[in-house]
């Protein structure tokens, strides 16, 4: 329809399922949105819990199929996810892995910085807090 | 000059979508209606370089079903009314003039962001809603955090004036802006 519009991010070759699976977890993410903003914290986070798992499963069939900056969109979102839910150790993991892969944006790349050096200064700071300690 | 006008029912609109666009309806119904019975809404839309290159400008009644609407309270903040709303009024936009389906929600950082659907191939999309009338100033806002997205693509923005009842709606391209 729009002719002289710039190419998108393409989604060719994902079938049904995987937009089932991808219907899904925008719902569940648009959900979660409207329970936070009821602040109804402990409904949203299994949501969002949920979420990011499919969001890995997602990011990891497009990297299957070749679809590079489709693959960074949903594991990109699968690290804000687990971050928003207080998953830092897997928001970290999932965010230095996007940062292992050369070829990613420039943009997208401090974004993930940013949430990981983040999380590594929190890191040390809750190793370091006393009332925090094991033993 | 007469333009043509254009007819939508919300509740159809939505059905066009592959999330759960229904969930907007009662918040778009909220911020057009207040505390009145009306059951329709007539809007300005301003349409940048969708479908053809260039401005164009179309009048849309959008009408929708008295029982859609809710009576009480909706528990969250005016701005959050105004936001969902939005992306009610968004729905109904970018189905009727650029065929487009919203398709996918994703979380960066502190906001979300929506994925519209064209074939192949998936554009961004910026919403924003307004109960003032900077509705101009609001896109070139959103055009601006659209042009920030990580992924460097271009995308879709609209913004809607609930009070001046009109609507933006552009596409913008980024050339060179991929990293």
């Amino acid at each position: 329809m729009n002719e002289h519009r710039a190419p998108g991010i393409s989604r060719q070759g994902l079938d049904s399922a995987f937009e089932a699976r991808e219907t899904l977890k925008a719902n569940l993410l648009l959900e979660a949105k409207l329970l936070l903003d009821l602040q109804s914290v402990d409904e949203a986070v299994p949501k969002l819990v949920q979420a990011a798992e499919i969001e890995e499963e997602l990011a990891s069939i497009c990297a299957e199929k070749g679809l590079r900056e489709k693959a960074w969109i949903h594991a990109s979102s699968a690290a804000f996810c687990w971050a928003r839910v207080g998953n830092f150790h897997e928001a970290f993991r999932v965010g230095k892995e996007l940062l292992a892969d050369d070829q990613l944006p420039l943009k997208l790349r401090r974004q993930m910085e940013t949430l990981t050096d983040s999380i590594q200064a929190r890191r040390v700071h809750w190793a370091s807090e006393p009332k925090l300690a094991l033993v | 000059m007469d333009e043509a006008c254009d007819e939508v029912v919300l509740e159809e609109a939505m059905k066009g979508h592959r999330i759960a666009a229904g969930l907007f309806v009662p918040f778009v119904i909220g911020r057009l209606r207040g505390s009145s019975p009306k059951t329709e809404a007539l809007f300005t839309v301003h349409l940048r370089d969708i479908g053809e290159q260039g401005t164009q400008q179309r009048q849309l009644r959008l009408q929708w079903s008295p029982k859609s609407g809710v009576s009480l309270p909706f528990g969250v903040q005016e701005n959050t009314v105004t936001e969902w709303a939005a992306l009610g009024m968004a729905s109904v936009i970018v189905w009727r003039y650029a065929g487009l389906h919203i398709r996918d929600v994703t979380i960066p950082g502190e906001k979300f962001d929506y994925w519209v659907n064209g074939g192949n191939e998936d554009f961004g999309l910026e919403v924003s809603g307004t109960m003032m009338g900077d509705v101009e100033s609001r896109h070139g806002e959103k055009v601006r955090q659209l042009r920030e997205n990580p992924a460097g693509r271009g995308g879709y923005v609209v913004v809607t004036g609930f009070l001046t009842r009109e609507v933006i709606f552009s596409y913008n391209c980024f050339e060179g802006a991929a990293s």
